[in-house]
């Protein structure tokens, strides 16, 4: 990684007011570029250490995005969805009754961690709900589409809903490993 | 090495001997501790910032040579602190010395 990217990496990592911003950014910059000419590039930037470290409330900041994301995501597709052709929902297939009660556990789970502020188990549960969720949905439009349910989503709708899904996982993975440091 | 908990009584220390720009900062405590400090380098930034919004530092763009760089300097309150943390420092150092051995 050379100290461009370095820089351009932080810069769109760094949640900071503009002013804040530019001027952390450029004292980056100035101490990478004395730092290589000594160094090199490579050394500079591993002395240096990982753009995580600039901003501890990027995890903070991240969960609480996923959290959101999600929710909007779950009741927008619940909305979406057309009537189940089963009765009830404890009438529905296993794998969906499971699948649901454990989004909302690891989901209510994330949001109760999130207030105690354990970053790591809350954006760990919110990813676990992330992926329930994606699993369930799949196996219901799976189920709609062989029990010809009309009105059923379509399959593009359900891969945007999945990559929404997967994004907040993916997010939510990431921001457990955040490793914001204060000392 | 890393002494954790003591980043902000070093940072003041050497500052304490001039105003210095954060590689500077880094140098100075890596020559003054010949080298046995060595904190990963990005870390000192988000300390300058933090004791500069405590008011413990002060800092400006200096343009000179080639490159903008950011200058930081003990304020007032700085040097106060720095005093009161040296004191402790020394205490706490003398009691563990004592434990240790």
């Amino acid at each position: 990684m050379s100290v461009d990217e370095y820089v351009a990496r932080l810069g769109r990592r760094l949640w900071a007011r503009p002013l804040d911003r530019r001027r952390i950014l450029a004292e980056v910059e100035s101490h990478l570029r004395q730092s290589a000419q000594e160094h090199g590039e490579e050394e500079a930037i591993r002395r240096f250490g990982p753009p995580s470290q600039f901003d501890p409330d990027w995890a903070w900041r991240a969960v609480a995005v996923c959290i959101v994301g999600f929710l909007a995501a779950y009741v927008a597709g619940e909305n979406l969805l057309p009537p189940a052709p089963w009765p009830s929902a404890d009438a529905a297939p296993s794998f969906l009754r499971w699948t649901w009660t454990g989004t909302t556990w690891a989901f209510f789970g994330g949001v109760v961690a999130f207030a105690l502020r354990r970053t790591r188990l809350a954006a760990a549960l919110v990813a676990v709900a992330a992926l329930l969720a994606l699993a369930g949905g799949i196996r219901r439009s799976m189920l709609y589409d062989e029990l010809g349910v009309v009105g059923r989503l379509s399959w593009l709708e359900v891969a945007l809903g999945a990559a929404w899904l997967a994004a907040v996982a993916a997010t939510a993975a990431l921001a457990s490993r955040s490793n914001g440091f204060s000392r | 090495m890393e002494l954790k908990g003591q980043l902000d009584l070093l940072l003041l220390s050497v500052l304490a001997l001039g105003p210095a720009h954060g590689y500077g900062v880094i140098e100075r405590l890596r020559q003054r501790s010949d080298g046995v400090l060595a904190y990963p380098e990005g870390t000192v930034y988000p300390a300058l910032h933090r004791l500069e919004r405590g008011g413990l530092l002060a800092s400006h763009w200096s343009t000179g040579l080639s490159r903008r760089r950011r200058v930081y300097r003990l304020t007032r309150s700085g040097r106060r602190r720095l005093a009161r943390e040296r004191k402790e420092w020394a205490l706490l150092a003398r009691a563990v010395a004592r434990v240790v051995g």
